[in-house]
């Protein structure tokens, strides 16, 4: 089969089995470049060199189902990052209203099969970071009727109940309040997303949990050891979990070349006064001047495949998935620049013999399958438990 | 559950009609008999929509009080609210100003907002949630108390107008803008966006605890009706938080309410007193202006007006105000009818105004 031929076969593949993607920064992305006016950018245009999503775009990609982070800075805590998470909440509701031939609300996994069925893209949201609840079990409770329907229990930095990944540990993984959420959201229905935390915080959370855990957007530590991917221990108690990993396509977590690049590039930007997250026009222009002299690595179609072979052959087929990171990162795999990229990687792992089938757990069934399987274990622990008033 | 307590109690005002009214059994002093009677009747058909009930902060205190039951531990009971002939609360999601700290308005005010619900969601054969005036009529059909959620306070907002619309979404239809930074001393820029932006989403602007100069600005500038939702009246009692009558003119011109507390400090020790507040209320506010926002919702201690002392008693100022002349469809008004009106303007206005603006 010719190379054509098998991006040709991705597309039809994911016509009947769209892309459900766990992780998509663009309302972060509209919050920062135009305060969520749509007008002053129309996700229904051509958003390339400004964005790496908008909607032509993610029709292109055969993405079926999305679920937008409600990100908010590391940084923010208390009111501040409750009211920007309710901000963000805010302008994915305004994107999904905006945009109703595109875009479809969604809550359940029934929602999701129904936009599958209406041609539309199934709209999620997840929280990313505990430190969107300002420790308020309450506030776990309003984001999630407010249609949040995962939280990744720390971003960046470790919080008063949870180590991150990247951040000095103070809990050996999750408190006893960390484990109350984690408990609280089993009984709501929220999925626990353990992307960004420690591995400690990881084998907590998986410990506690009645439900299916996910992680939007992490890859295999074995294959690049960045502390942001999932080392293979964890990945081997998803099958009795019932939990997907969703592969991330971030550069600077998934080729070990990039990492070093990466450490390198933040050090040039920290010392012009920026940021090392700034995606700002001028962060990147810092950027490409540093690539001048020093060429970045690239990532491609066939980094993100290894980390899914070896993803697949750990976790097993019915507990992975794919989550972008887009809009989210500065950096992009070539093939996979954008969210149009999604049928290069599907071309890539037919050639390395993927079946239909397993594809399509890959791409629709398994996350799909994990926010019913939550659904299920709230409604069990929902009539039997009430509400829990756990403080920290 | 009563059937099961140790020890029956003696007149909690389990029951319903004249002359079991509740704790205190005093008649309204000088209110004939009959009257009362007349206000039962009246209350059967007009209850009473009250603006201002705190329970839900006292629960948040002590949650183990069960107000399916007479719950002497509390003003506020279902038991009670049934014999005062309660149709609709408003339950106040407002905290004591020193309670939370500086760091946690929002997400405190998340916490009264999931207690409300929990509340609401315990009592399904007495309590409804109400998101609409169409909600507080059904309710009444349905022989339910309707529940509306608010007012929150307007410091939750500071700076944008998300966590607003979050707040709408969980069912919150009032918000009391005293003591928000851009409601202090004038209504700022972005004080005037959240009054349209609550007008949008059909939110009641509760002006309660507003200095007057504010209260009036603010009055002008929602195109829906403004609401204390309680208050006395200055004029007689000039006591901070009570309505001054140049609010009450603007109330008037605005075609607002204003909603009159039983409170002994506010209005007075007495059933008379309270009357009294009501009746200045009208003279100012118009018969169209005028409401009944009690601010129950306490465990015992706080002082209350002799016959006023918990919700079985809105029948006595019924009767008391029939005996000072009152006609029953002014007195409709009081209790349903102006509180039901100020509703429905406000989703007529949100309505008009969702044609033109979006969020």
């Amino acid at each position: 089969m010719s190379a054509a031929q098998r991006l040709t076969e991705a597309r039809e593949l994911l016509a009947e089995h769209p892309v459900v993607d766990g992780h998509n920064d663009l309302p972060w992305a509209l919050r920062e470049r135009a305060r969520y006016d749509l007008d002053r950018l129309d996700v229904a245009g051509d958003q390339r060199g400004t964005l790496h999503t908008d909607i032509p775009r993610l029709r292109a990609g055969g993405v079926g189902a999305q679920f937008w982070s409600v990100f908010v800075r590391s940084d923010y805590a208390g009111d501040t990052a409750v009211s920007a998470t309710l901000e963000q909440i805010d302008g994915v509701d305004q994107l999904i209203t905006r945009y109703p031939e595109a875009f479809a609300r969604a809550l359940t996994a029934d929602d999701m099969e129904a936009a599958r069925a209406d041609g539309r893209i199934a709209s999620l949201m997840g929280a990313e970071g505990g430190h969107s609840i300002n420790n308020s079990l309450a506030t776990l409770r309003a984001l999630h009727r407010l249609g949040v329907r995962y939280m990744t229990l720390t971003h960046n930095d470790t919080i008063d109940w949870a180590d991150s990944a990247t951040d000095e540990p103070r809990h050996g993984g999750l408190s006893d309040f960390g484990r109350e959420v984690v408990r609280e959201m089993n009984r709501i229905g929220m999925l626990v997303d353990l992307s960004h935390v420690a591995a400690t915080t990881m084998r907590d959370a998986i410990e506690v949990s009645t439900a299916p855990v996910i992680f939007s957007h992490s890859s295999a530590r074995a294959v690049c050891d960045h502390p942001r991917n999932v080392p293979d221990d964890v990945l081997a108690l998803l099958p009795a979990n019932g939990g997907v990993a969703m592969a991330t396509f971030v550069p600077k977590f998934i080729l070990t070349a990039a990492v070093e690049w990466t450490l390198a590039a933040d050090e040039n930007l920290r010392a012009h006064g920026f940021h090392h997250l700034d995606t700002s026009p001028e962060a990147m222009a810092l950027h490409r001047a540093f690539e001048a002299e020093r060429p970045r690595p690239v990532a491609t179609a066939a980094t993100v495949a290894d980390h899914l072979d070896h993803m697949r052959e750990v976790a097993g087929v019915d507990h992975i998935g794919i989550g972008g990171d887009y809009d989210g990162t500065a950096f992009t795999p070539s093939g996979l620049d954008d969210v149009s990229g999604y049928p290069n990687l599907i071309a890539e792992l037919l050639t390395r013999g993927w079946s239909r089938a397993d594809l399509a757990k890959l791409t629709w069934s398994n996350a799909v399958r994990a926010l019913r399987d939550a659904e299920a274990v709230a409604r069990d622990l929902s009539a039997s438990r009430g509400p829990s008033n756990a403080v920290i | 559950m009563a059937d099961l307590q140790d020890e029956p109690l003696q007149s909690p005002g389990t029951d319903v009609g004249p002359g079991c009214l509740g704790s205190d059994d005093l008649a309204a002093p000088g209110a004939a008999p009959g009257a009362l009677d007349r206000a039962m009747e009246l209350l059967s058909e007009h209850p009473v929509a009250d603006g201002c009930n705190t329970l839900v902060w006292t629960l948040r205190q002590s949650p183990y009080h069960d107000i399916d039951t007479p719950d002497l531990g509390v003003d506020t009971d279902i038991p009670r609210l049934r014999a005062g002939g309660v149709g609709a609360q408003f339950w106040s999601l407002l905290t004591p100003s020193e309670a939370p700290a500086c760091d946690q308005v929002v997400s405190d005010t998340l916490e009264q907002i999931d207690v409300a619900l929990s509340l609401v969601r315990r009592y399904p054969d007495s309590l409804c949630l109400a998101l609409t005036p169409d909600d507080m009529v059904d309710a009444r059909n349905r022989g339910r108390i309707a529940a509306f959620l608010g007012p929150v306070p307007g410091r939750t907002l500071s700076g944008s107008l998300g966590a607003l619309r979050a707040f709408h979404a969980l069912g919150v239809r009032a918000l009391a803008p005293a003591g928000a930074p851009w409601a202090r001393e004038g209504l700022t820029v972005f004080g005037h966006e959240v009054v349209k932006e609550m007008n949008r989403l059909g939110m009641l602007v509760d002006l309660a605890g507003c200095p007057s100069a504010v209260a009036c600005q603010l009055a002008g500038a929602s195109k829906a009706p403004v609401i204390i939702s309680n208050t006395g009246a200055a004029a007689l009692n000039p006591r901070p938080g009570n309505v001054t009558d140049e609010v009450l003119l603007a109330l008037r011109a605005a075609g607002g309410l204003a909603m009159v507390t039983f409170d002994t400090e506010r209005t007075g020790d007495s059933l008379h007193a309270v009357a009294d507040h009501v009746d200045h209320v009208r003279a100012l506010a118009g018969p169209n202006g005028v409401g009944l926002g009690a601010a129950f919702g306490a465990e015992p201690g706080s002082p209350r007006p002799a016959g006023l002392t918990d919700p079985s008693g809105y029948p006595r100022l019924v009767a008391e105000l029939l005996e000072r002349g009152w006609t029953e469809p002014d007195l409709a008004l009081l209790t349903w009818g102006n509180a039901q009106r100020v509703l429905r303007d406000a989703e007529f206005t949100a309505r008009a105004a969702q044609h033109r603006r979006p969020a």
